[in-house]
């Protein structure tokens, strides 16, 4: 451990010192790191997959990657950033070519589905509300991976334009055409079905 | 602004992203124009629900499931650093091996290099029995042409 207090002291990058402690054994920095990221790992997961079980075995998996290749984190960008990129990238390989199962409205409001957040509405509200963010779940499992993967970081996980094309490793400029042609389908798919 | 605000303007500028001219632009625009106007007012929609969709809290199984697949993943570690340092070991104890086999490998290429340049530069080597050289064989005697038939 005293390898390990001596890294920690040179090191002026906190997450860089994060992943020094994982590479010279320290458990607890695995921890700290599952800890922080696993609400945003798995919320991710989750829109990308549109299933909870789906979800949740991806976010197993992910954490794996992450555990593996933590101490190879070189702190050139944000250890958030990196694990949203470990994230994007695990599941683009295993959601990649999928064509999306249409769940029925009714079963993804009963589990752990979409649904407004709003304690202020009545009950005609509440369910007008959950009826809006179920479609809204529903038409983003129908958008092209490359644009939900866009939309998602920037309307769910509320990231800038910059740190998506650092996830993403493209241009600003393609990061705001794939957002706003995946804003636009989702706008199609609504209107169209409403 | 003649013709309809696309949708990439009209997203970023829902993000705040565009100049402060394309901005103006665009608005003047969106004064008069009912349909962009109608399309920004979808994707303000759109923007709006997907930003109140509640974040889910994580199963708490997970926890479990994610410290069960470390310590086999740990445990996989384990087994390729014994088998990592198994092949050190070894490659330790053969380094005199190794040391043996390269000499013995630049033997056997500097001996068939010489031999080769050997045969090249002597091509027939005079072969001897004893003291005696081995005579070589008789020539065929020549054949006289037959006179052509009258």
């Amino acid at each position: 451990m005293a390898a390990v207090t001596t890294t920690s002291a040179l090191s002026s990058n906190p997450d860089l010192d994060l992943a020094q402690r994982h590479a010279y054994g320290d458990a607890t920095a695995f921890e700290e790191v599952y800890q922080r990221y696993l609400g945003m790992v798995y919320n991710l997961a989750l829109r990308m997959s549109g299933s909870p079980e789906q979800a949740e075995d991806l976010t197993q998996e992910i954490f794996i990657r992450v555990y593996r290749h933590l101490a190879r984190f070189n702190g050139r960008s944000s250890l958030k950033t990196w694990t949203y990129r470990v994230a994007v990238n695990h599941c683009r390989s295993k959601l990649g070519r999928k064509v999306w199962p249409t769940q029925p409205l009714a079963e993804e409001n009963q589990g752990q589905g979409a649904h407004l957040v709003d304690g202020r509405r009545g009950p005609e509200d509440k369910v007008l509300a959950i009826d809006a963010a179920s479609r809204v779940g529903l038409a983003l499992k129908q958008l092209k991976p490359k644009f939900r993967e866009a939309v998602v970081l920037r309307d769910l996980e509320g990231l800038t334009y910059e740190e998506i094309a650092d996830i993403l490793k493209i241009r600003i400029g393609t990061v705001r055409s794939r957002i706003a042609r995946g804003r636009d389908r989702l706008r199609h798919i609504l209107e169209t079905s409403s | 602004m003649s013709s309809h605000a696309s949708a990439e303007l009209l997203s970023a500028y829902l993000d705040r992203q565009l100049a402060e001219q394309e901005t103006a632009d665009l608005e003047s625009h969106l004064d008069h124009c009912r349909e962009c106007h109608g399309r920004l007012q979808g994707l303000n929609n759109v923007v709006a629900n997907l930003r109140h969709l509640e974040r889910q809290a994580p199963p708490p199984t997970l926890d479990m499931a994610v410290a069960r697949r470390i310590a086999l993943a740990g445990e996989r570690k384990g087994t390729l650093d014994r088998f990592e340092e198994g092949l050190e070991a070894f490659q330790r104890r053969s380094s005199l091996m190794l040391w043996f086999a390269v000499v013995f490998a630049l033997v056997l290429i500097t001996f068939f290099f010489l031999n080769t340049l050997a045969r090249s530069q002597n091509t027939t080597i005079p072969v001897t029995f004893g003291d005696q050289p081995v005579p070589s064989a008789p020539a065929e005697p020549e054949v006289p042409e037959e006179p052509p038939a009258p």
